[in-house]
């Protein structure tokens, strides 16, 4: 043992004497405020979520404590996601997952967490992508976006390659056998909608909600919608194009404790998030805010990320190089 | 002090150690593609011919005289500070500094600042030790009352004490 | 129009609004001057508050803290060179000297009134601009950021042209450091070697707290004495002369306040761009120019005005379009959401009475936190005379620590540190900072934007002049660099033969 370790351990009694014990009564459980990471800055789409369902999810746990939003954001979403992962798994840290963003970050390498090992604790909910193009756009349909690629690459706008949004633009373009280039560095997805709209690039594929947001503003126009089966009308669906796979370009949003939480008290934990999803306030902040809630289960959750794993596992090739 | 082209080798000191971080910036940015080395590079070559005019402006020559009132005429006399600071106070202060900002690192924001400021106000305030462990017990609490309870931010615990 | 002008108006003179708008001035001017915290802290921490308000209440809370933050910043930037938030970096150049002089109360009279001044300027060109704000945010793409950086960076190049050898130095050496990070155009890190921190780039605020507050505090501890270095002058605080110098440079602040607005409104650091553009405009016009920098009042009330007219426009891309112009916006959007108003279109055309609710929050805070300044001028001027081996190290502190509280990462007090130093050798070797601050905050979007455009036109530069808004930018560039050339001509045309 060198030097520095023995005054890190020996500066770790003092704390270490007043931290809470790992293994507790879980009828005691919550005896204190439970940290909720958001591994972005304040005021993004993720932001929104916790923040929405946190003063319901404290209803509804089994003693009265605090749950507080933490934004930890820096290195894409790294930074809070590592933390998540290194904090004790005694119920008092719990975090918002991107999936895939998470996933796609972990495979370029550098990250300390592995998503296999999360203790997953359910999902609130999941944003099917779509192609929009501005309303003045003289492109009209997913055949009109193929008959220009045949002559020149069609511009997408999107964030940068770190984002879900870059690796979803070049998989559902391949997918439909569109030639495709990148106008990548917006900083946000409103930004590069925007930029479509404006006429930066042809077109932009995002999440659906803003799509449709953007699109009853009459501002945009939705060519498809990447569902099974389409909820936009006269925008052409997965089926419709012959690519069921596009289906699976979605974007989750899980939640998670640290690896090893006991399960009595991740159930805590779930059942708080499934009822909070459910609280009439939380439903009515969905509507009004046209923010889709829909919880599922941990069982799920796990399943999702295997799915979403298996996926890009075969897309690999448009994950960002190292 | 030596003279070169008849300025005294101190005073090209800000220019020269400028340089020195051009040069390794270059050398960094170097390692990288060419796309993504693109603008720094450019930058930094820019630099390079700009820190070498700065250079030649200091020169006591024709030409760096005539560099400086074209390029520099607000300038003090060749960069040399309008007023003197005695050397002993300027290392001083920097150490300071330097010491507290270790300090936040390795012990946390909790124990060092009135560590700090009980050793600032006595060392270098002169006060006398009942006002010094005044002030630094009433900022930690102020510290402590508006980031750890009003804005729960978690201060950090220092290296030594298991931070991050 | 009128009607729902007045409407909004109407809206928040409710005894209930009005409670809210005037703790959130309260709140704003206490974060804004603490270095580090500033507006996005703020609505971050009163975000969980307002779960219960409704809508309306919200954003009278909210609009009482974005109003009041400048006032609070400009405070100990004048007082300490500490800018309590990035833009008032800028009202430290000649703030602070005039604090030396002991003029600290000229110098807030000053920056209040050109805080409201501004702030009531601000407010009525974006009353008027809200029902084109969709068009007006669709006119600026890449091509057009591009060129704005262009002009931003020229500009304060040649308000530095007094050292413009110097300057452009600072420049590079900002912009060298502003290109760490990664680099989501290219897709690639740069500068990191591999850590997280670095992955995001050099976070502008601790930078600046480095730059100013902690670089002074070194300078103070080793000359010694006090901020003030007319202890006598101090006591007779010259308030309301100050109030009344913005009355008599009208035209700077209506500069200032037109650049506030129009720069507000551009998605990224815009308050800092705002102010120092402004700063560097006034020196540019100014018949001497030679004195900024040393105690100009002009030089406090540029920035001010421009920092609060750019509050009312910077709502124009986050309520159009849901794109924040800065961290506090984003922030702000959340609030937004967390309310029911979805920014974007549909937001424009369905709540508009709020929308012109929050504007004149924004004001009537902007006014009631001059006020409040105003009030506190007297025992605020008193810190300048605190002995230096006192006062250093309870500004270096609260500096650190608010540095730290930014994000919560520790790595921030090394980088106030590592800036702290090169601020106070930059003071000893005269290097000028006004350049390295924009440099700083401009040189990413310089880069991406050029590629974007580039991107755009698959590579052909003539993008650049085929826009009527590229045009009117490129236009600005030619008359500033001309400007300098025109004056001599101009006064050599004027001068007897």
């Amino acid at each position: 043992m060198d030097r520095r370790d023995f005054l890190i351990g020996a500066g770790a009694i003092v704390p270490a004497l007043a931290a809470p014990r790992l293994a507790h009564a879980v009828d005691a459980f919550p005896e204190k405020d439970i940290t909720f990471i958001i591994p972005y800055s304040a005021g993004g789409g993720f932001d929104n979520y916790v923040r929405a369902i946190a003063p319901a999810m404290e209803k509804y746990l089994p003693h009265k404590v605090n749950v507080i939003p933490t934004n930890v954001a820096a290195g894409g979403g790294t930074r809070g996601t590592n933390q998540l992962y290194r904090a004790k798994p005694d119920g008092f840290t719990i975090a918002i997952f991107n999936i895939p963003g998470m996933f796609v970050l972990q495979e370029r390498g550098g990250a300390e967490y592995d998503l296999a090992k999360v203790t997953w604790l359910g999902s609130i909910g999941r944003d099917h992508y779509g192609i929009g193009v501005g309303a003045s756009s003289p492109l009209k349909s997913v055949a009109d976006l193929k008959a220009l690629s045949a002559t020149r690459p069609v511009k997408f706008t999107t964030t940068g390659p770190e984002a879900t949004a870059y690796a979803a633009t070049l998989i559902a373009t391949d997918l439909l056998g569109i030639k495709s280039q990148l106008i990548g560095g917006y900083k946000g997805s409103n930004d590069y909608v925007v930029a479509a709209i404006r006429g930066d690039g042809d077109a932009v594929i995002t999440a659906l909600p803003l799509l449709r947001r953007m699109q009853a503003g009459g501002e945009l126009r939705i060519l498809a919608d990447f569902e099974p089966h389409s909820t936009v009308p006269g925008a052409a669906d997965a089926a419709s194009l012959g690519q069921p796979e596009l289906a699976e370009i979605v974007l989750e949003r899980l939640i998670g404790a640290p690896p090893g939480l006991p399960p009595d008290i991740a159930a805590v934990l779930s059942d708080a998030l499934a009822k909070a999803v459910a609280d009439p306030a939380t439903v009515a902040w969905g509507k009004a805010s046209d923010s889709e809630l829909a919880w599922a289960p941990p069982e799920r959750a796990a399943r999702i990320l295997a799915e979403q794993a298996a996926f890009f596992q075969k897309w690999k090739k448009y994950l960002a190089p190292g | 002090m030596r003279r070169v082209l008849g300025t005294s080798f101190a005073l090209y000191a800000p220019a020269l150690g400028l340089l020195l971080v051009t040069l390794i910036y270059l050398a960094v940015a170097y390692r990288y593609k060419p796309d993504l080395r693109a603008f720094p590079a450019g930058v930094a070559w820019i630099m390079v011919v700009l820190l070498g005019l700065d250079l030649v402006s200091r020169t006591g020559t024709r030409i760096g005289a005539a560099l400086t009132r074209w390029l520099n005429p607000g300038s003090v006399h060749l960069g040399a500070p309008a007023e003197t600071q005695p050397r002993a106070r300027q290392v001083s202060a920097v150490l300071w500094l330097v010491a507290f900002a270790a300090l936040l690192v390795l012990v946390g924001i909790l124990a060092a600042v009135p560590i700090y400021l009980f050793a600032a106000l006595r060392w270098r305030g002169r006060r006398s030790y009942r006002a010094c462990a005044l002030g630094a017990a009433g900022a930690t609490l102020f510290v402590w009352l508006l980031f750890a309870v009003v804005l729960r931010v978690a201060l950090y615990p220092g290296l030594l004490f298991g931070g991050a | 129009m009128l009607d729902l002008w007045l409407s909004g108006f109407l809206g928040l003179m409710q005894v209930r609004e009005l409670a809210f708008l005037g703790i959130g001035m309260a709140i704003g001017v206490v974060f804004g001057a603490i270095p580090g915290l500033g507006g996005a802290t703020a609505l971050a921490l009163l975000m969980p508050l307002t779960y219960g308000l409704e809508p309306f209440t919200a954003l009278a809370l909210s609009g009482g803290v974005m109003g009041a933050i400048p006032m609070g910043g400009s405070i100990t930037a004048i007082l300490l060179n500490a800018p309590g938030a990035a833009p008032n970096a800028a009202t430290c150049l000649d703030g602070y000297p005039l604090a030396q002089q002991g003029k600290a109360g000229l110098a807030i009279g000053a920056a209040a009134s050109a805080n409201s001044l501004g702030g009531i300027i601000g407010t009525i060109s974006v009353l008027a601009v809200l029902p084109v704000a969709k068009q007006l945010v669709l006119l600026f793409g890449p091509p057009e950021f591009f060129l704005m950086t262009i002009f931003a960076l020229v500009t304060v190049a040649s308000a530095s042209r007094r050292q413009l050898l110097r300057g452009l130095i600072t420049g590079g050496l900002g912009l060298m450091i502003s290109f760490i990070g990664y680099s989501d155009v290219i897709g690639g890190e740069r500068f990191t070697f591999g850590t997280d921190y670095l992955w995001d780039g050099i976070n502008i605020v601790p930078a600046l707290i480095g730059l100013f507050a902690v670089a002074e505090m070194i300078n103070l501890s080793a000359k010694g004495g006090t901020v003030s270095r007319a202890v006598g002058t101090v006591v007779v605080t010259r308030m309301w002369s100050g109030v009344l110098e913005t009355f008599k440079h009208l035209g700077t602040v209506l500069r200032g306040s037109l650049i506030g607005t129009l720069i507000g409104a551009i998605p990224g650091e815009s308050g800092t761009v705002a102010a120092f553009l402004s700063y560097s405009l006034t020196v540019q016009a100014s018949k001497d120019p030679g004195s900024f920098g040393k105690g100009n009042i002009e030089g406090v009330i540029a920035p001010e005005a421009a920092i609060n007219a750019k509050d009312g426009s910077a709502l124009i891309p986050t309520i159009a379009f849901g794109i924040p112009s800065g961290a506090e916006m984003a922030v702000f959007l959340g609030i937004l959401i967390l309310h029911g108003m979805q920014p974007g279109p549909l937001m424009l055309m369905n709540n508009q009475r709020e929308i012109y609710g929050l504007v004149w929050a924004l004001t009537a805070s902007c006014l009631l936190a001059s006020s409040v300044g105003l009030l506190f001028v007297r025992p605020l001027a008193l810190i300048t005379l605190i002995d230096a081996d006192i006062l250093a190290p309870l500004v270096l502190c609260v500096a650190f620590v608010g540095s730290f509280s930014v994000n919560g990462e520790i790595e921030n007090v090394i980088v106030t540190a590592v800036f702290g130093i090169l601020g106070y050798l930059m003071i000893r070797f005269d290097y000028p900072r006004l350049t390295v601050v924009i440099a700083l905050v401009l040189g990413n979007t310089t880069e991406r934007s050029f590629r974007q455009s580039m991107a755009m036109s698959d590579g052909d530069w003539s993008i650049f002049v085929h826009r009527g808004t590229s045009l009117v930018i490129i236009a600005s560039i030619a008359l500033t660099l001309a400007l300098p050339l025109l004056r001599v001509l101009v006064r050599r045309a004027r001068s007897p033969a």
